[in-house]
């Protein structure tokens, strides 16, 4: 049976109109962040920036539009279509550009703690400054619902949380299971493969797939997310499905390991969009999991229509 | 640096050579039997015989033969490219990174991956020719003194440090991907093809049957300025021909591999403090193909530990060579 969209539809609605409304949240109110830090927040924020599309997509799924947003390799996130259009831009996720966002003044700055911490003064003195480190299923819903409190939504926050659940246990319950996928990104011709704790491979295993990268070898860290994997490891693991961030050009697909691999010859090797490695918003938790379903159990899962034509999946292309 | 011209190769040659090719058998076997697959040694003979098919001979010949290849002739190239350099700027302490090859490759590589992002080939030529322009601008600026040693060096570092700059401000600029491009710059000979094999041989042998014929020349040019141009001899000129050669015998191998610190630095010492003791002859004719088979040696060891742990060979090589080095300087210090 192909999960119900009304099941979905219903499940938003549910968390749109059983949420509180915005003015009911006080202020002043403190949320503590990644870093353990007590951040005050005076009133409710007008203006919001987004170093990372975390902020953007949660501000989003509320039905808001951040006003600054980084960049990824210079370019905005496909899978967030027109809600980022129009924003200001903040610059490499990895380094804000602090004169934009001075000049921006917004009330509240969400960012990635990873980018942000060399420079966490400079943002402090800007504006209230939430900053998150976003591996894990948990951490995406931990930061959902502190965020939405923050911008006083957080009823809003955690409905988007348990509608996000509610699917992923919909979907968990009629995937039918069985079958292999490696989840990578490349720098060059070295790939990486993610460890069952990222969000995104965690999906996969609640759709019943097997992660062949394996938990990480250090499980009391969440950090390396990822790790070197090599061609011939590749081969030996032989995944029926590849999911791989960026994937085409270049010298990564030159190698003669790929048109031995049973995922390439059975057109299973998936070129995904950015959300696959930042998807902890909830727009971009749903479009991942509902896309992977559709990759891995084609004949049980519709493709989503609704994911803008950039961000959408499509099959890798090899040099041989 | 002093070094006896002539003579047969004596017993400390002998012991070198018969180190270097155990530790070569050692680090060969390892790569062609070590891998993701278990392999037994005859399944591997097998696979490397002439019509040998299937999944056995696709992993040994496509994956594992092309690694360790790769792993000798860079090694080979930079063992002898650190030879070469030692020797025009009569600093013990010269290695291709000196002449500010290493970092102009490095810098040509990463250029093509993150703002052009081309084939492997390709990628590959813009290694050489970031190696090659890195030379240029060294020799150039150091012309205008003569190719002097000790301006030929600090002009190298400078440039050296100025590509280090220059990938630097690459990578913080356009890309966030950290680990992909510090595994990539640390050297790793994981994933090499026969594309990799195919850029690195002709440079290498090329290197070695130059060295072998013009050996002597370089012989002289390890004697004073004012001797050699008493003998007529074109110093400039030559030190910029057997430059080049090092130039680019340091770009391939670092376009193929990544930069492998040390190997060019400690590989001529190695073959130094080897045959010394035993008072073998020391010249250049002896001193490049050792040379070569001792780089050849240390990165095909080193990656025997790589390939097991799954780290680039780079950081293996640094953390042999550094101590390895100091201890070098202390024994011959005692």
């Amino acid at each position: 049976m192909p999960p119900s969209t009304s099941f979905l539809a219903a499940c938003l609605a549910l968390a749109i109109l059983t949420a509180a409304p915005a003015q009911a949240q006080s202020y002043p109110l403190t949320i503590v962040d990644d870093r353990g830090k007590a951040v005050r927040i005076d009133r409710q924020p007008r203006s919001v920036a987004s170093v990372s599309t975390f902020g953007a997509d949660l501000l989003s799924a509320l039905g808001r539009r951040v006003d600054g947003l980084s960049t990824l390799n210079n370019k905005q996130s496909a899978f967030l279509g027109e809600a980022t259009h129009g924003t200001v831009n903040l610059g490499e996720v990895h380094e804000t550009n602090l004169e934009v966002l001075t000049t921006l003044a917004p009330d509240l700055i969400i960012g990635l703690r990873t980018y942000t911490e060399p420079f966490e003064k400079k943002f402090e003195e800007i504006g209230a400054f939430l900053a998150f480190d976003l591996i894990t299923l948990d951490d995406s819903l931990h930061a959902v619902a502190r965020a939405a409190t923050a911008l006083g939504e957080g009823a809003r926050g955690e409905a988007l949380n348990a509608a996000f659940l509610a699917r992923l246990d919909d979907y968990a319950r009629q995937a039918p299971g069985g079958v292999s996928v490696v989840f990578l990104w490349h720098w060059a011709d070295v790939p990486f493969a993610f460890y069952d704790h990222h969000l995104t491979t965690h999906l996969l295993g609640r759709l019943g797939a097997v992660n062949l990268q394996g938990a990480s070898p250090t499980p009391e860290l969440r950090s390396p997310d990822s790790a070197a994997i090599g061609m011939e490891a590749l081969l030996a693991l032989d995944p029926d499905v590849i999911i791989s961030f960026k994937g085409d050009d270049g010298p990564f697909v030159d190698h003669p390991v790929w048109p031995r691999l049973k995922a390439v010859n059975n057109g299973r090797a998936w070129r995904v969009g950015d959300q696959y490695v930042m998807p902890h918003g909830p727009i971009a938790r749903d479009m991942v999991l509902r896309e992977l379903a559709h990759l891995l159990y084609p004949a049980h899962f519709p493709a989503p229509g609704d994911i803008p034509a950039g961000a959408r999946a499509s099959a890798m292309h090899f040099a041989r | 640096m002093s070094t006896r011209l002539h003579g047969p190769a004596g017993g400390g040659t002998r012991a070198l050579i018969a180190a270097c090719m155990l530790l070569l058998g050692l680090g060969a076997a390892g790569a062609l039997l070590l891998g993701d697959f278990a392999l037994s040694p005859r399944a591997v003979l097998q696979a490397l015989l002439p019509g040998a098919d299937g999944s056995a001979a696709f992993i040994v010949r496509e994956l594992r033969l092309p690694r360790l290849l790769v792993g000798v002739l860079a090694g080979a190239g930079l063992g002898m490219a650190g030879a070469i350099i030692q020797s025009i700027t009569r600093n013990p302490l010269g290695e291709p990174g000196l002449m500010g090859v290493s970092a102009g490759a490095a810098f040509g590589m990463v250029a093509s991956m993150v703002l052009f992002d081309l084939p492997a080939a390709r990628m590959l030529l813009c290694g050489v020719a970031g190696g090659l322009f890195a030379a240029l601008l060294t020799f150039g600026l150091a012309a205008r003194m003569r190719l002097q040693p000790l301006y030929l060096t600090l002009t190298g570092m400078s440039v050296n440090l100025f590509f280090a700059a220059a990938i630097t401000l690459l990578l913080v600029s356009s890309s966030v991907e950290a680990n992909g491009i510090y595994y990539w710059l640390t050297g790793s000979l994981a994933n090499r093809t026969w594309q990799h094999v195919h850029l690195l041989w002709p440079w290498v042998l090329l290197g070695l049957a130059l060295g072998a014929v013009c050996a002597r020349l370089l012989d002289l040019l390890a004697l004073d300025d004012s001797v050699l141009r008493a003998l007529g001899m074109r110093i400039a000129t030559w030190r910029l021909l057997f430059g080049a050669l090092a130039v680019l015998l340091t770009a391939a191998a670092v376009a193929a591999t990544g930069p492998l610190a040390f190997i060019g630095l400690v590989a001529p010492h190695l073959v130094r403090f080897g045959l010394r003791p035993h008072g073998d002859a020391l010249g250049h004719r002896q001193l490049l193909p050792l040379s070569a088979l001792v780089g050849a040696s240390l990165v095909c060891g080193a990656d025997l530990v790589a390939n097991w742990r799954m780290v680039p060979v780079g950081i293996l090589c640094v953390l042999l060579g550094g101590p390895l080095l100091i201890h070098l300087i202390r024994k011959q210090e005692n």
